[in-house]
């Protein structure tokens, strides 16, 4: 298998299909050519970036390089997740936070390990990007779930307290909206698993077919990236919403309203 | 035996945007067989008042007890089961009429007060039916009840527990005179056949609560002096 390398000059030349949204935001008057422009020059350093940091990353091979790395992306995630939900709680980041590090890492690991038996432990041309995977899927799941679950509370309040007022428990009476919110943060990758390959072929798929692995291997890497999204995103949205209605709950059997934010 | 049925001391509660209490060291009691009227201007705090007697409003300070029962974290089911509070207008617990009716014998089948026996399935069509509901199909959802409908259910709802005392948040705020006086006479015979138990109701019609309270809990009372307009 061969594949042809870009070269800088290659994506200058690439570069040129940007006129045509630049040209259309111009003659509809979307005023977004300079978003766009931002947006180009962000693509471009970001990724280099990220390629130059990978690329010392991948050549140290040390899990003192690698588990930083990890950190750094569960960070920016749990930060983008709550970023992306409208109603929050306190300590929002670091529920989210320790809800895709338990789930994603898990995940990670346990499919490093049992399955496709990577050794070193922290092998970094693995652990970097199936982690990075089940990031970018999991961090919408559970701003999805959480962003739902905590709606659904506010809006359906009168029920809730109408609940309540029998004698019903907190948890008795939140558990619908909990189940809501869970539901939500896991449609899309269910969503995404039955369209696989028919509406949408995988960007991962994709790179790895470009770069010249042979199709049916490409396949199978798909097929355990999606199995593992599944399985993160529900455990991620899970803890997410439990811990969230841990720290609404009032002792006194009523959800502290006050605490739940609203952000646009 | 004149023990309180309901007995709430110091009640003092800030709303969240405001710099003072909105009413404060409310202190009452309500005595077997009662039905005290819980008076006040609109947005005095009689609603949040009521809300707080059964901690779903969380106060700065103060008790309420029912009988040797406190309110507290691990009386609070018991202490609601007990002390029933009564929205203004009921919000569905589930889709049906049905369903509705089902869940209220479920929560009435905890923490059974002393002295009470919940409602049975029968008993709650003998009290729709009483309340002039029986038309109503039992797959019909809530939210197609009218609102009249949906307070009458709610009442239904909330008898179907036999509470000793009830807090009513104007529980005929919606409905026409026929419907209005059904639940007056309900209301009466509660409290007739059982003189344990207590009633505390909110309600702006004047002939009302001539009808149906001994006394009358005026909430301007309670509102820090600041906040009172002397009364000439």
């Amino acid at each position: 298998m061969t594949y042809v390398e870009l070269t800088p000059l290659d994506l200058a030349l690439a570069a040129i299909l940007l006129l045509i949204p630049a040209a259309i935001s111009v003659a509809l008057k979307l005023g977004l050519q300079k978003s766009l422009a931002i947006a180009a020059l962000r693509t471009t350093a970001q990724l280099t970036l990220l390629g130059l940091v990978l690329e010392w990353v991948f050549e140290a091979n040390r899990w003192f390089y690698v588990v930083p790395m990890l950190l750094v992306m569960l960070i920016a995630a749990a930060r983008a997740a709550i970023a992306r939900s409208s109603r929050r709680f306190p300590g929002a980041h670091l529920a989210a936070f320790a809800s895709l590090t338990l789930a994603t890492t898990l995940t990670t690991f346990a499919t490093t390990e049992l399955v496709i038996g990577v050794d070193p432990w922290f092998t970094p041309q693995y652990v970097i990007p199936l982690l990075g995977m089940l990031l970018g899927n999991g961090l919408t799941g559970i701003s999805l779930g959480l962003d739902r679950m905590l709606s659904d509370l506010i809006k359906e309040r009168p029920s809730l307290e109408s609940h309540l007022a029998l004698g019903s428990t907190l948890w008795e009476a939140s558990l619908p909206h909990i189940r809501q919110g869970v539901r939500n943060g896991m449609i899309p990758i269910i969503n995404a698993m039955m369209i696989v390959g028919l509406v949408s072929l995988p960007g991962m798929m994709t790179g790895q077919i470009l770069a010249g692995a042979d199709p049916t291997h490409a396949v199978a890497y798909q097929i355990l990236i999606m199995f593992m999204i599944a399985a993160a995103t529900a455990l991620g949205v899970i803890l997410l919403c439990l811990i969230a209605f841990k720290r609404i709950a009032d002792p006194m059997a009523r959800p502290r309203w006050e605490v739940i934010s609203h952000h646009d | 035996m004149t023990s309180p049925r309901l007995r709430a001391s110091n009640l003092t509660w800030t709303p969240p945007e405001r710099p003072s209490p909105l009413w404060q060291d409310v202190c009452f009691e309500l005595h077997p067989g009662e039905c005290v009227g819980l008076d006040g201007e609109s947005g005095s705090g009689k609603s949040t008042l009521m809300r707080a007697l059964v901690a779903l409003l969380g106060t700065e300070r103060g008790e309420v007890h029912c009988g040797d029962l406190t309110l507290s974290p691990e009386t609070v089911h018991a202490f609601r089961r007990r002390v029933l509070y009564l929205h203004q207008r009921p919000a569905p617990l589930a889709k049906t009429l049905d369903d509705e009716l089902r869940l209220a014998r479920h929560y009435a089948s905890r923490h059974i007060p002393a002295h009470t026996r919940p409602l049975s399935e029968d008993e709650q069509h003998t009290l729709l039916d009483r309340l002039g509901l029986s038309h109503i199909p039992l797959t019909r959802t809530f939210e197609r009840l009218s609102p009249g409908e949906q307070q009458r259910v709610g009442l239904v709802r909330a008898l179907t527990l036999q509470p000793p005392v009830l807090l009513l948040d104007e529980p005929t705020a919606s409905l026409d005179t026929r419907s209005t006086e059904r639940v007056e006479e309900l209301l009466h015979e509660l409290l007739a056949d059982h003189p344990t138990r207590a009633i505390l109701l909110i309600t702006h019609q004047a002939d009302q609560r001539a009808r149906l309270t001994s006394r009358t809990l005026n909430i301007a009372r309670w509102h820090p002096a600041s906040h009172t307009t002397p009364n000439p």
